[in-house]
């Protein structure tokens, strides 16, 4: 019996050791997998934009800008978060959008301002959107739904470029993330908006909006949509218990100024 | 890795190739048995089974080999696991990953050759004993009185 446990110590011991010091290499590396390297994905970034300005209008408003960029730093400053490491943009665009792009840009549609009740649930979709790019949402679904083939030929540039571009773009500002990026994305932004003494319940808010937008696009048969329902749940559950000294967000000129800003 | 310790008795020409042919089991559902590590167990386990009331000799190679099949499920079983979780969830590629990947490589090749090596000397009438599941075997099997 004592040989026989003299012997599996041994054996664990040495697959452990094998094992961490292995895990100490840099195979990633040097099996060239990491192929979205900085450089690369610096490149595809830049495409990105290029392709966001020539397809949709930003909004120059002054003021809304100062507006969205006041909420942007209370948000960082709250959190440690770097302030340099988001933009934010406002986009001319009906459509109920908002979405980030690699390189830290998030584009928040004005037809979802337009929609949102309160600067408070403006607060809570620009926290969503931080936490993706802070989390690395948009590399994972990149790599995942897009394919590296497709983010190689963007970034290479020629001929199959455009498309492959318009395929991410697509993909980025269409779909959702996968169900637990995006609870793990609305989780963090409860926690952004906690810390920026903003309250956070304002998220069920904007899911029962988005909730009854989706409903009324969609014929009744197919009802209410399972993952806002689900989100809307554990957001409640999340914020529930939250007390906070709220300070105003935004006063009610300079909400009604981004409103109105792309008009 | 493997001993040769004394055995008891020497073994009859029936029993060796008894014995020898419960290594092989493991050998020939390797195929199935890497997408499936559970299927080699179960193999290994069912001609254990079957030779349950063989000779010490046999039973004690069965029940070697039987035993053998339980670390290597285990390793096979959590990269299998892994890789899934890799491929089905947004978990990403690691060193961590590929270290472990390489160990468990190398760790179904030093079993296969151990299990090819014991199978041919058992077949000859060798007693071979394997590095901790040798001394596990000599614990639970012991000779009829």
């Amino acid at each position: 019996m004592k040989r026989f446990f003299l012997h599996l110590s041994l054996s664990l011991l040495l697959f452990g050791g094998l094992w961490f010091g292995l895990s100490q290499i840099n195979w990633i590396g040097i099996l060239g997998l990491d192929v979205l390297t900085q450089k690369t994905e610096q490149k595809l970034e830049d495409l990105l934009w290029d392709a966001i300005q020539d397809s949709e209008e930003i909004c120059s408003d002054t003021e809304a800008n100062e507006a969205l960029q006041s909420m942007w730093t209370r948000i960082c400053e709250a959190n440690q978060l770097d302030s340099s490491s988001v933009k934010v943009h406002l986009v001319n665009n009906d459509e109920i959008n908002a979405f980030a792009l690699p390189g830290g840009h998030i584009l928040i549609h004005s037809g979802l301002v337009q929609t949102l009740e309160s600067p408070e649930e403006l607060a809570g979709v620009l926290g969503h959107e931080v936490a993706h790019v802070q989390l690395n949402h948009i590399s994972k679904k990149l790599a995942k739904e897009v394919g590296v083939s497709i983010l190689l030929s963007a970034a290479g540039g020629g001929s199959a470029a455009g498309e492959a571009i318009k395929e991410i773009l697509s993909q980025l500002s269409s779909s959702a993330y996968d169900r637990s990026l995006e609870k793990e994305a609305d989780l963090k932004s409860v926690k952004y908006l906690k810390n920026a003494g903003i309250n956070p319940s304002s998220m069920v808010g904007v899911m029962e909006k988005l909730e009854s937008e989706v409903q009324s696009d969609l014929p009744s048969w197919l009802g209410s949509h399972p993952d806002l329902s689900e989100r809307k749940e554990y957001l409640k559950k999340a914020t529930e218990n939250i007390e906070l000294t709220e300070k105003p967000l935004l006063d009610s000129t300079a909400w009604e100024g981004l409103q109105t800003a792309c008009d | 890795m493997i001993s040769k310790p004394a055995f008891p008795y020497r073994p009859e020409e029936y029993e060796t190739e008894k014995a020898s042919n419960a290594y092989l089991m493991s050998l020939v559902v390797v195929i199935v048995g890497l997408p499936f590590p559970i299927i080699n167990l179960i193999a290994t386990w069912g001609y254990y089974m079957g030779q349950r009331k063989s000779s010490y000799f046999v039973r004690w190679h069965c029940l070697q080999a039987l035993l053998s099949q339980i670390s290597i499920v285990l390793i096979n079983a959590f990269a299998l696991g892994w890789t899934w979780s890799i491929i089905l969830t947004d978990r990403s590629l690691s060193n961590a990953y590929l270290a472990y990947m390489a160990v468990a490589i190398l760790y179904n090749l030093l079993e296969f050759a151990v299990t090819i090596v014991t199978a041919i000397e058992t077949r000859k009438g060798q007693h071979l004993s394997w590095w901790m599941y040798g001394p596990l075997t000599h614990l639970l099997c012991k000779p009829k009185p």
